[in-house]
C-alpha cells in the first residue's frame, strides 16, 4: 500500500458556505446557493449560484493580496483553509510542497477587461498589472507565494473536468514521489464569456423552456445553472499521514481519466467506452456524479453509471444543485465525497421531484442520509469528451 | 521491481517560424538562421515592437472530423499540423489507449479575441456560437485526441512558459508508472494580441530581433509554433524495431514562490529545478554536454539563469556548450519548452550544438561557453533544457541520445 494516498485537509469556497463545516451542513441540509441575481447583471443570466459572504483577507495574509484577482483569492484562501484544516505547515519542507490547481476558464473577467481596453484604445491602454494575472497559472502562483511552496506547481484543464484531473494529476505526482504534500484541487469563476458561451449553446436552465432552476437527474431538469467557487485538498502519501498523526478524511484510491470521443461542442452522448474501466474496482455505495440539470449531460451519465458493474445498489448524487456548474466543480465533489465518508452521510441532491431514468442506483432525495459508505467516486464527463473518475474509501 | 521503464521517443513534429516540418527547422537550427521578422499576422495596436517570430499557416492534416477542421484555432491549427507529422513517423497502428498531453497558455485566444471584438462592437449576436467554444485551454488537446482517434487519458497543462517542458514530463510519467505504453506530447502556443500588448505592456518586447546573453540585450521577442512528439515505453519501441530518435531521461519542478514575472536574482528556484532533472534522470551534473537554455534576452532572466548554470555546473561552465533557441524562434510561450527539446534532441542526434544566432557581445554578467552565430559541431550524449515561466514556474528537462 506504499501507493496509497490520503486526504487530510479541506478548503472550500462555494455558494453555500466558506469552509468544510459550513459546506457540509448547508450541502446536507439541502440548501442550495442558487438565486436570483439581485440586482441583476449585464451578460450574466437571472439566476446563478455565487459566492457570498466571502472575506478573502481573512484568509490571505501576504502582500501579493492586493493584485490578486477574484479567481485566486479563492483559491489562495482555500489552499489556506485546507493547509489549516490538516495541521500541515508545522515541520513541512516547504520545498516539497506542492500545487496541482485546475480551471476550465481561468481569470476569464479580468481577460474580458484587459481585451475590452485593448480593443477600444490601444496598446497604450493595455495593464501591464493586469497582464500577469491572465495567465491560467496565476492562482497556482500565487498559492505559491502566499505559502513559499517551492515544489511542483501545475496547473490543468481539461473542461468541466479539470477538477478532477488536478486531483488526479496530484496523486501521480506524490506517488512518482515528486513531492511530500500537495494542495490539489480547481476552481472557476461566474462570469460573463462563460454565461455567454453557454447561452449560444442554449444550455441554460430555462432556455428552451422549462423550469429556471437546476434539478440534477429530475425528469423535468430544464438545463445548466452557473456557479463559482473552489475546492481544495491536502493529499499526502498515506504511511506519512499516519505517522505524523494526521486526521485522515478518506484515502484517494484509483484515479482514471479517459477520453471517450471526438471532440464535440456539446457532452458526449454516450461515454459507454469508459464504463468497463470505471466499473471494475470494489463495490460502490456512494456515487457523486457531474450532473448539472442539462438535458444531455445528466442523460448521458445515468447511462455511464447503469452500466458499471461496481456501482449496482450505490446511492447516486450530484453537487450541483447546490453550487451550480462551474469548470473545476468536480473538485468540489470530491472534497463532498471526502466528507461523506468521514461523516457516512450522503448528500441530498437538490430540486429532485420525478427521478430520470436510473435503473441500478438509487437517486438520494430530501436532506442528507446517514448511510454506511465505504468506497465513494466521483465522476466527471466534460465537453470534447474527456471522463474522469476518483475514488475514494473510509479511511 | 524491474528495470525502470525508459522512454524513447519514436516521433516528432514541428512547425515554427523556420518552416514546416522537422526538416526544416533543424536546416534552420544547423544555419543559425534567424526567424524574427515584421510582425504582420497582428493588427498594430500601437506596440513599442513590431517584431515576431511568426510561424507559417499551413493546410491542416487530412482525415480531421469537419467539425475540427472547420473552426481550428490558430493554436489547434498548430498543434496539429506538428502532431500528425509526429504520429505518422512513429507508425504506431493502435489509437485507442495512447494518451494526449497538450501544454498551452492561451489556447484558443485567437476566438476568443475575435468574439470579445465583436461583442464590444456590435453586442452579442455577432458572435458565433464556435468562437466561444473554441476559446478555451484545453480544446487544442481534444482536437488532438481526436485527430489520432486517442480514447486514452488526455490532458492539457497550462504554466505559462513551462507549459512544454511540463507536458513532456508528464507524458514521461505516464509511460514510466506504465500508465500508458504510447503518449502524443509537446505543446503549442500563437501569437495573439492579449500576449503581445501584455509583453509590450511590460516593456519585455525588444526592438530588433532578441539577442539572449548579448551586453546590449533589451527584452523578448514573441514567436508562436508547436513541437509535438510520440513518446513510448522503450522495450515496446524496440519490439517494433522502429528507429528511436532519442531518449527522455527526466525532469525537475519547482516554484520561485516570488514574484509573478520576475525571476529570483539568486536563482535558488532554477537550481533546484535542474538538480531535481538531474537526480530523476538518474545523472551527475558532470555528465551535462550541452544546455538549451531558456534565454529570452530580458535582462534578468539572462543573469539569473547565468548564475544558476554557475552553480549546477561548477568549473565545466566554461567548456558546456549553451545557447538559447529564442534567438532563432523567438520566445514561443507555452510552446517554447516543447520546441527547445526537439532543438537539443535534433542536436544530440545530429552532433551539433544548435547556436544562439544573434548574440554578438556577449554580457560578461552572463559568462558561459555561448554557441555564437551558427551551430557548433559537439558530440553529445546528455543535455539540459530549461524553461521558466510567469508565476515562477521553473522545469527543466534532461535528454539523451538513442
Amino acid at each position: 500500500m506504499t501507493d496509497a494516498i490520503a486526504v487530510t485537509g479541506l478548503g472550500i469556497v462555494s455558494p453555500i458556505g466558506v469552509g468544510p463545516q459550513q459546506f457540509w451542513s448547508a450541502l446536507c441540509a439541502g440548501h442550495s446557493g442558487i438565486a436570483a441575481l439581485d440586482p441583476p447583471m449585464d451578460g450574466l443570466p437571472p439566476i446563478a449560484a455565487r459566492v457570498r459572504a466571502f472575506a478573502a483577507r481573512e484568509f490571505i495574509t501576504s502582500v501579493h493580496y492586493r493584485r490578486m484577482d477574484a479567481l485566486s483569492r479563492m483559491t489562495v484562501a482555500a489552499c489556506r483553509m485546507a493547509l489549516d484544516d490538516a495541521r500541515a505547515l508545522p515541520g513541512l519542507d516547504l520545498t516539497r510542497l506542492g500545487v496541482v490547481y485546475g480551471s476550465a476558464y481561468g481569470d476569464v473577467t479580468e481577460s474580458a477587461q484587459y481585451l475590452d481596453k485593448l480593443f477600444a484604445k490601444g496598446a497604450a491602454a493595455a495593464s501591464p498589472l493586469l497582464f500577469p494575472n491572465l495567465v491560467h497559472n496565476a492562482p497556482a502562483s500565487y498559492a505559491a507565494m502566499e505559502f513559499g511552496a517551492q515544489g511542483v506547481n501545475l496547473t490543468v484543464s481539461q473542461g468541466e473536468v479539470s477538477g478532477e484531473t488536478a486531483i488526479a494529476l496530484a496523486a501521480e505526482v506524490l506517488r512518482a514521489g515528486r513531492a511530500d504534500l500537495v494542495l490539489a484541487g480547481g476552481a472557476d469563476e461566474l462570469a460573463v464569456p462563460v454565461a455567454i458561451a453557454m447561452r449560444h449553446v442554449r444550455a441554460l436552465a430555462g432556455q428552451r423552456g422549462g423550469r429556471a432552476w437546476a434539478s440534477p437527474y429530475d425528469a423535468a431538469r430544464s438545463g445548466v445553472v452557473l456557479g463559482e467557487g473552489a475546492a481544495m485538498l491536502v493529499l499526502e502519501p498515506y504511511e506519512r499521514a499516519r505517522r505524523r498523526g494526521a486526521s485522515i478524511y478518506a484515502r484517494l484510491d484509483a484515479t482514471t481519466s479517459t477520453a471517450v470521443a471526438a471532440p464535440r461542442y456539446d457532452w458526449p452522448r454516450d461515454a459507454g467506452a469508459a464504463a468497463a474501466e470505471l466499473g471494475a474496482g470494489a463495490p460502490l455505495q456512494l456515487v457523486i456524479g457531474s450532473a448539472n440539470s442539462s438535458v444531455r449531460l445528466d442523460a448521458c451519465e445515468l447511462r455511464l453509471i447503469d452500466r458499471l458493474a461496481n456501482a449496482r445498489g450505490a446511492t447516486l448524487t450530484s453537487i450541483k444543485g447546490a453550487v451550480g456548474e462551474f469548470g473545476a466543480a468536480g473538485a468540489m465533489s470530491a472534497a463532498a465525497a471526502c466528507l461523506a465518508l468521514r461523516h457516512q452521510v450522503v448528500p441530498p441532491l437538490c430540486n429532485l421531484e420525478t427521478p430520470a431514468g436510473a435503473t441500478q442506483v438509487r437517486l438520494a432525495a430530501g436532506v442528507g442520509q446517514p448511510q454506511p459508505i465505504e468506497r465513494a467516486a466521483v465522476f466527471g464527463i466534460a465537453r470534447g469528451g474527456a471522463v474522469a473518475a476518483l475514488t475514494f474509501s473510509r479511511a | 521491481m524491474g528495470d525502470p521503464i525508459r522512454v524513447a521517443i519514436t516521433g516528432w513534429g514541428s512547425i515554427n517560424a523556420l518552416g514546416v516540418g522537422v526538416a526544416a527547422f533543424e536546416a534552420g537550427l544547423r544555419a543559425g538562421r534567424c526567424g524574427i521578422a515584421t510582425l504582420t499576422c497582428l493588427p498594430d495596436d500601437g506596440y513599442r515592437s513590431t517584431v515576431a517570430a511568426e510561424a507559417p499557416m499551413t493546410a491542416l492534416p487530412a482525415g480531421l472530423p469537419k467539425a475540427v477542421a472547420r473552426r481550428a484555432s490558430r493554436t489547434a491549427r498548430l498543434a496539429l499540423v506538428a502532431a500528425d507529422e509526429a504520429w505518422r513517423m512513429a507508425g504506431r497502428g493502435d489509437t485507442a489507449d495512447v494518451g494526449v498531453v497538450l501544454g498551452t497558455s492561451t489556447g484558443g485566444m485567437s476566438h476568443g479575441e475575435e468574439s470579445y471584438r465583436r461583442a464590444a462592437r456590435g453586442g452579442l449576436r455577432r458572435t458565433t456560437r464556435a468562437s466561444w467554444l473554441e476559446t478555451p485551454v484545453s480544446v487544442s488537446g481534444d482536437q488532438v485526441a481526436a485527430l489520432i482517434g486517442s480514447h486514452g487519458p488526455r490532458l492539457t497543462v497550462s504554466t505559462a512558459c513551462s507549459s512544454g517542458a511540463n507536458a513532456l514530463g508528464l507524458a514521461a510519467d505516464w509511460i514510466r508508472s506504465g500508465r500508458v505504453a504510447t503518449a502524443v506530447c509537446g505543446a503549442a502556443e500563437s501569437l495573439c494580441r492579449m500576449t503581445f500588448s501584455g509583453f509590450n505592456a511590460l516593456q519585455a518586447l525588444d526592438r530588433v530581433p532578441c539577442r539572449p546573453f548579448d551586453r546590449s540585450r533589451a527584452g523578448l521577442s514573441l514567436g508562436e509554433g508547436a513541437a509535438m512528439f510520440v513518446f513510448e515505453n522503450w522495450a515496446d519501441a524496440e519490439r517494433r524495431g522502429v528507429p528511436i530518435l532519442g531518449e527522455f531521461l527526466g525532469y525537475g519542478v519547482s516554484a520561485d514562490a516570488h514574484h509573478l514575472t520576475q525571476p529570483r536574482p539568486d536563482a535558488a528556484g532554477a537550481v533546484l529545478a535542474i538538480e531535481r532533472a538531474l537526480a530523476d534522470a538518474r545523472r551527475a551534473a558532470d555528465a551535462i554536454d550541452y544546455v538549451n537554455a531558456h534565454g529570452t534576452g530580458t535582462p534578468l532572466n539572462d543573469v539569473a539563469e547565468a548564475r544558476a548554470l554557475r552553480t549546477v555546473l561548477g568549473t565545466r561552465v566554461a567548456c558546456v556548450p549553451v545557447s538559447s533557441t529564442k534567438s532563432q524562434v523567438g520566445h514561443c510561450l507555452a510552446a517554447a519548452g516543447a520546441i527547445e527539446a526537439l532543438a537539443t534532441l535534433l542536436g544530440l542526434r545530429g552532433g551539433f550544438a544548435p547556436p544562439t544566432a544573434t548574440l554578438r557581445d556577449p554580457d560578461p554578467q552572463c559568462a558561459l561557453d555561448h554557441v555564437v552565430g551558427a551551430s557548433r559541431s559537439v558530440r553529445m550524449r546528455i543535455a539540459l533544457s530549461n524553461s521558466y515561466g510567469f508565476g515562477g514556474n521553473n522545469t527543466s528537462v534532461v535528454l539523451g541520445a538513442a
